[in-house]
């Protein structure tokens, strides 16, 4: 298992680190009191979180007549953020699975803040489910329990109870990795800290020792898991490309949607990563564990996923052109053309034309234009979701029923609320548990340390028999 | 709404006048917008607009429908909504309409549940129930869809509601406009749930509320209803009706409960609008009423049906087509609308499916609807209306 | 006998008296570890800031279950959801799905594999901390405070031991290039 170190493959590590600096960079953020920024940032993710309870509060109350879906259209933000956000939290899953079997040393740098970012944003990915109900009160009839009517039990032929399924497996799943991946660290954060402090954490770290044994099944549990989550992080958005692609609506009865889902979902995921991760490392000096070199790998990943998500779109027109079916047909002329055309123009651009500039890596190690286009990809990847939901659902099979549909500010107030939501639980995690994989950093140290590996290294053979495994 | 000294609520303006031209623009609040089945115009010179390779004539309403380019011709005309045509040329549309099912029925073998077995499975024994609409007859005057309203409790909505397309009505009438702008013809479509017995909504509804009857109907269970509209989306007739906000002071939550308008939220008795008892008469006491955030729709009138079959149980003999009669069907002044057990072959609506111009809306996508439809058949010289 | 880990917790509740040495480097710990079986030294257990590669071969641990444990939950999985449905759709209450047959197995593909997915990583992550004697809230005897950070500890277990036979670990431990050699009673 003792991978060969090359000495072309640029150092993941900066700055000569020992395993004892690893340990104060990393677990020092939490032990400082917050920075100024930290605290503005947590001030307006936190009125963010206020807006989105008071618009849940209004919709529960009023009823979904205060969004203004109809009798056409009756998904629109709601389920266009759900898809949006669910997306995002591929990632994290994506990097620390898939990423882990394909042996990629480059994670160990944003896996711990991607895997949050996951769970958090599954977590507001989850609220539109609940939320779009027309009687939210009444949302456990979709738990398959023992009751006394009947029983009845639920529609297992439903792709939303499929989706139920799904979510909550993948959160769950999800979660788990993530702490059991935690636990070591927070027992470093344990092992530095006094009085109150180390009684929290000693809590949260589970009694962790750093036995042989408890690592050695530590490193088992991952790698089954990551093997679990692999076709289970493949198959989430698949599920969820189900709600459209088992319907007989034209633009949604499509085939294509389930490899084109996934694509979007990484590709939305690592533009949410990069957004995240290019704050983090400027705000936590982590500048050092996440370099250059892991913005380039996932700016290449993105410009991989956008670019597979632009033939879906070009393949999806051809398809309907090809089909020769009148609706079909309609539905994708309508979507270019009819009146949600700019809808249309801003996925195109955002998502098939302008991550094409990761062509030139100039730019892919441009943190600024990383920046910039992670700006991009989300707001183009809202705007794929909207193009599929609400322009496709506006106009269907009978032009008698035609309609067009415009949020209100409840809708809107929901989905800035849960960027308010999902900020707020990012800043919390940034503040109360290492950010970056300590003990997996420590791991690849010696592989992938500037002073083993890179141009600069002067300790390159000694990183020979050290082990690389995970 | 002003109250009269008897203490009724007085349900129509008594004060209208006709006020002088305001500067103002009020929304106009409509159920449909006027739908168009391929219009043809003309240029300044009175010629009519044609496409230039071919000589057809262009439907120009395909370009107002887009807000780019050109439009695409035949995206409305080709859709299998409609079927009419002159008495001349009646033999040219049956067999328009016999090769247009033969077609779909082709594209509907294609699947792994076929239709044919199940039927037999399911709906071989006793009733299924049709419905059979012949557009000839409709004359689009609505008395079918007051009908529905009355005896099924669907909530009227204001403007505001229409305005924002939360019509609640259970039928419409669909209309759909074609020939040339300067003299169009119009065909009306009252347009309910199909039924189908391949119902796109059974299989969406995550909490099984609406789910298929051994009789063929498409049954909608309020209570187990959760609201998630997926249904409705899934609904390639756009039947489905969502109640957005309490309309019947059915709610959970009191403050919801509807009112007419800002200033009158509360009749004299201090409750709100449709909670006083003679406002509540209005009721059918058959039928459900609907909270907030549920969804309805036709439901073939199953309170009648239910009755039917219980006088016919009573009285010990088979059901006849007089025992059930849905709503629309009865308020029909034409006799449009038939509706009877399909299983039974001398029912009046098994007969009506023999008729060679029948056809079913959107066949093609093989949801198996149970309303029938008879292609529009008009008797007109072309000479003497040009 | 040297499924230290487990006699750390099965023997929790009577004190140990515990030598340990500090290792810097987790190659200088792993030769030491060879050593140490090589001269039929008890090792108690070994703890590292992060998974040695090589260590358990080196302590002769056997290769983990958990795995195993994992298929098992999986197929209870699988059995659960299928079964399940099957039950609900084709005895409990059939009802008409839009023209689907009871029995529609297409569909029930999604939630049979979530469920696999489901029941074996909860079930593997349960095992797994059951085995390793975790649990929130838990206080597992720690030796030093920086292992968690970047020293590599091998300790041995000195109940009973006589002076000499602790005189003995402490040279194998000085001269095996521990950095420091602490005991310790947990």
């Amino acid at each position: 298992m003792s991978a060969a170190v090359s000495p072309i493959r640029e150092p993941l590590i900066q700055g000569s680190k020992t395993y004892h600096q690893i340990t104060e960079d990393i677990c020092s953020p939490t032990e400082r009191t917050p920075s100024m920024a930290w605290i503005i940032a947590f001030i307006v993710a936190s009125s963010g979180l206020a807006l989105y309870v008071f618009c849940l509060i209004w919709t529960i109350w009023v009823g979904i007549g205060s969004w203004n879906l109809n009798r056409t259209i009756g998904w629109g933000w709601d389920i266009t953020n759900f898809v949006w956000w669910i997306g995002i939290g591929h990632a994290g899953t994506l990097i620390s699975a898939i990423l882990l079997l394909f042996r990629q040393r480059w994670r160990t740098g944003v896996n711990r803040a991607a895997e949050a970012m996951t769970i958090f944003a599954v977590m507001c990915a989850g609220q539109f489910p609940l939320i779009h109900m027309g009687r939210l009160w009444l949302g456990f009839f979709i738990f398959p329990y023992p009751n006394t009517r009947g029983p009845l039990w639920v529609n297992f032929n439903s792709p939303l109870l499929w989706d139920v399924f799904a979510i909550s497996t993948y959160f769950t799943v999800s979660l788990l990795f993530w702490y059991t991946g935690l636990v070591p660290d927070l027992a470093t954060v344990r092992d530095r800290a006094k009085g109150l402090r180390r009684k929290i954490y000693n809590f949260l770290s589970f009694g962790w020792t750093g036995a042989a044994k408890h690592w050695q099944r530590f490193e088992s549990l991952s790698l089954v898991l990551a093997g679990l989550s692999t076709p289970l992080v493949l198959s989430v958005h698949t599920i969820v490309s189900f709600d459209f692609a088992t319907s007989v609506i034209p633009g949604w009865h499509t085939t294509i949607f389930p490899p084109y889902f996934v694509a979007g979902a990484i590709f939305s995921g690592f533009a949410m990563v990069q957004t995240l991760m290019v704050m983090t490392r400027k705000v936590l000096n982590l500048e050092q564990y996440v370099t250059l070199e892991h913005i380039e790998s996932m700016n290449k990943v993105i410009l991989l996923t956008g670019t597979i998500v632009g033939v879906a779109y070009l393949t999806e027109l051809f398809v309907a052109w090809y089909s020769g079916y009148i609706y079909e047909q309609f539905a994708f002329y309508n979507r270019v053309m009819g009146p949600y055309w700019w809808a249309y123009v801003g996925m195109m651009s955002c998502n098939l034309l302008s991550p094409q500039i990761f062509w030139f890596k100039k730019i892919r190690r441009s943190v600024f234009w990383t920046f910039v286009m992670s700006i991009f990809v989300n707001i183009g990847m809202w705007f794929e979701r909207f193009v599929i939901i609400a322009t496709t659902l506006a106009r269907d099979y009978l032009p008698s029923s035609w309609s067009y549909y415009v949020p209100s500010w409840v809708e809107i107030g929901l989905f800035v609320g849960t960027l308010g939501l999902f900020f707020t639980l990012y800043l919390i995690f940034s503040r109360v548990a290492p950010v970056v994989a300590v003990a997996e950093i420590k791991q690849i140290l010696k592989v992938a340390g500037d002073q083993y590996t890179g141009t600069n290294a002067h300790k390159a053979h000694h990183a020979k028999g050290a082990g690389v495994h995970h | 709404m002003s109250i009269d000294k008897d203490g009724n609520t007085q349900y129509y303006a008594e004060d209208a006048k006709i006020i002088g031209k305001t500067d103002r623009d009020e929304h106009f609040a409509c159920v449909q917008y006027h739908h168009t089945m391929g219009v043809t115009a003309r240029d300044e010179n009175g010629k009519v607009i044609a496409d230039e390779s071919t000589g057809k004539p262009l439907n120009v309403d395909e370009k107002t429908i887009m807000t780019i380019g050109a439009g695409m011709q035949g995206g409305l005309t080709k859709r299998s909504i409609i079927y009419q045509g002159n008495l001349k040329d009646i033999e040219e549309l049956a067999h328009h309409i016999e090769e247009k099912r033969t077609e779909a029925e082709e594209l509907n073998q294609q699947t792994i549940y076929p239709y044919e077995q199940y039927k037999k499975d399911f709906y071989s024994q006793g009733h299924h129930w049709n419905m059979h609409v012949d557009l000839n007859a409709c004359t689009g005057c609505g008395a079918c869809q007051v009908a529905c309203i009355a005896e099924n409790n669907v909530p009227v909505m204001d403007k505001k509601e229409v305005h924002r397309h939360h019509e609640m009505s259970w039928l419409r009438i669909d209309r759909y406009v074609f020939r040339d702008y300067e003299n169009p013809n119009v065909v009306y479509q009252p347009m309910m749930c199909q039924h189908c017995d391949n119902a796109p909504c059974e299989n969406v509804c995550p909490v099984a509320a609406t789910n298929h009857s051994s009789e063929g109907l498409n049954q909608m269970t309020y209570n187990r209803c959760i609201g998630t509209r997926y249904c409705a989306n899934n609904c390639p007739y756009k039947v489905r009706r969502f109640n957005w906000l309490d309309y019947n002071t059915a709610d959970l939550f009191s403050i919801n409960e509807n009112y007419m308008d800002d200033e009158h939220m509360y009749t004299s008795d201090g409750l709100p609008f449709y909670a006083d008892n003679l406002t509540r008469m209005v009721l059918n006491p058959d039928v459900t009423v609907r909270s907030r955030g549920v969804i309805e729709k036709c439901s073939f009138c199953v309170q009648r049906i239910q009755e039917g079959k219980l006088t016919a149980k009573r009285e010990s003999r088979a059901l006849r087509d007089s025992d059930v009669k849905t709503a629309c069907q009865t308020a029909c002044p034409t006799g449009a609308i038939v509706f009877g057990d399909g299983n039974n072959k001398n029912s009046e609506v098994a007969k009506r499916l023999g008729n060679p111009l029948n056809y079913v809306v959107l066949e093609e996508i093989n949801v198996r609807s149970s309303v029938t439809y008879a292609a529009r058949v008009v008797n007109r010289d072309e000479a003497f209306e040009a | 006998m040297f499924e230290s880990a487990n006699i750390h917790h099965t023997m929790a509740n009577q004190s140990k008296e515990v030598l340990y040495g500090l290792y810097n480097d987790e190659q200088v710990l792993l030769q030491a570890v060879h050593k140490a079986k090589a001269d039929h030294l008890e090792i108690m257990d070994v703890y590292s800031p992060f998974p040695v590669h090589g260590l358990d071969e080196a302590m002769g641990l056997s290769e983990s279950r958990l795995h195993q444990a994992g298929f098992v939950f999986g197929a209870i999985g699988t059995l659960t959801a299928f079964l399940f449905m099957t039950w609900v759709f084709t005895r409990d209450w059939p009802i008409i799905f839009g023209g689907k047959p009871y029995w529609s197995i297409p569909a029930f593909i999604p939630i049979t594999f979530e469920l696999t997915v489901l029941f074996a990583s909860i079930g593997m992550v349960v095992a797994y901390y059951t085995v390793c004697g975790m649990a929130p809230g838990v206080t597992n005897p720690t030796l030093d405070d920086r292992i968690t950070d970047d020293k590599f500890c091998l300790a041995f277990q000195t109940n009973g031991a006589s002076q000499q036979e602790i005189d003995k670990l402490k040279s194998f431990l000085t001269a095996s290039g521990a950095e420091e050699i602490n005991a310790k009673t947990i």
